[in-house]
C-alpha cells in the first residue's frame, strides 16, 4: 500500500497490523522452521515499513508547507505507535 | 534476530521522527512566536555558532536594539495565546484519527518549547545582557497551554 503527503492518513495499515502479525508468530517459538523464517523475515520487515517513511519525504514539495506538514504527522503518528507497541513486542525484536 | 542491523534501523527510523517531530513543533513555535521572531532568533543563534562577537552584533542592521525594540513590539500575549489556540486546533485536526497519540504529541511539543527557549535566552543575554528583556515568559505559554488541554 503507498500513502502519499498530498492526503493525510492515520495509521498505515501495515503499521496497525504489523505488531499483531509478530505476536501470533511469536507463539510459535517452539518451533524452529517457523522461529527462524520470522527472525529472518522481520528485518526485511522492519526496513520496508521505514523505507515508506522515507519514500514519503522524498513526495515532499518544498514548496508546499501542507505537504511537509502531512508528512511529518504521518511519521510521527505511525513512529509513535511503533514505540508505544514495542513494548509489548519481545525486545530482541528491537536489537535491544 | 541479528540484533546489531535491527539496532541500525531503529535508530535512522528514530532520527527521521526526532527530525519530523521538531519540524512540527518549529511550526507550531512559529504559531506561537510570530514567524519573523523565532527567524530572528534562529538568525541570532547562526550568528552567534559562527564565531561573531556578540558586542560587535549590536552595529549590524538586524541586531539593533532599536530594531529588536521594533521586533518585540509587534508581538503580544495576546497574539500568542491566540496562536496556541490555533496549535491545539491544529493538533486536533491532525492527530482526529489516532487520539491516543495526542498527549505525547503535547508532550514534544512544550519539550521543544522549552529546548528552543532556553536558547534564545542564553543567546539574547549574550548580545543585549540585561539591557533588553525578552517579551514572552515560556513557562507561562506552556502554563496556558496545559490550560487549553485540560479545558
Amino acid at each position: 500500500v503507498r500513502y502519499s503527503v498530498k492526503k493525510r492518513s492515520g495509521l498505515f495499515s501495515y503499521v496497525s497490523i504489523f505488531p499483531k502479525f509478530i505476536h501470533h508468530f511469536s507463539e510459535f517459538d517452539d518451533q524452529p522452521i517457523i522461529n527462524q523464517f520470522v527472525q529472518s523475515s522481520f528485518k526485511k520487515i522492519w526496513q520496508a515499513i521505514f523505507h515508506n517513511f522515507e519514500l514519503l519525504h522524498k513526495e515532499v514539495d518544498p514548496q508546499d508547507e501542507k505537504d511537509q506538514i502531512n508528512a511529518s504527522v504521518m511519521t510521527i503518528g505511525n513512529f509513535i505507535f511503533i514505540q508505544f507497541r514495542k513494548f509489548t513486542l519481545p525486545r530482541e525484536y528491537f536489537g535491544e | 534476530v541479528n540484533t546489531l542491523e535491527n539496532e541500525a534501523i531503529i535508530k535512522d527510523a528514530k532520527k527521521n521522527y526526532e527530525l519530523q517531530l521538531s519540524a512540527y513543533s518549529n511550526l507550531a513555535l512559529n504559531l506561537v512566536l510570530h514567524e519573523k521572531i523565532t527567524a530572528f532568533f534562529d538568525l541570532l543563534h547562526k550568528t552567534l555558532k559562527s564565531g561573531a562577537k556578540p558586542e560587535e552584533l549590536l552595529y549590524n542592521v538586524n541586531f539593533s536594539k532599536p530594531s529588536v525594540k521594533r521586533l518585540f513590539d509587534s508581538w503580544s500575549d495576546r497574539d500568542a495565546r491566540a496562536g496556541i489556540e490555533k496549535v491545539y486546533m491544529r493538533v486536533e485536526k491532525h492527530f482526529a484519527e489516532t487520539p491516543n497519540l495526542k498527549p505525547v504529541v503535547w508532550a514534544s511539543i512544550k519539550d521543544n518549547f522549552l529546548k528552543s527557549s532556553s536558547t534564545f535566552s542564553q543567546d539574547f543575554k549574550r548580545v543585549y545582557g540585561n539591557d533588553l528583556p525578552i517579551p514572552f515568559d515560556m513557562q507561562n505559554l506552556i502554563s496556558f497551554i496545559e490550560r487549553q488541554l485540560h479545558q
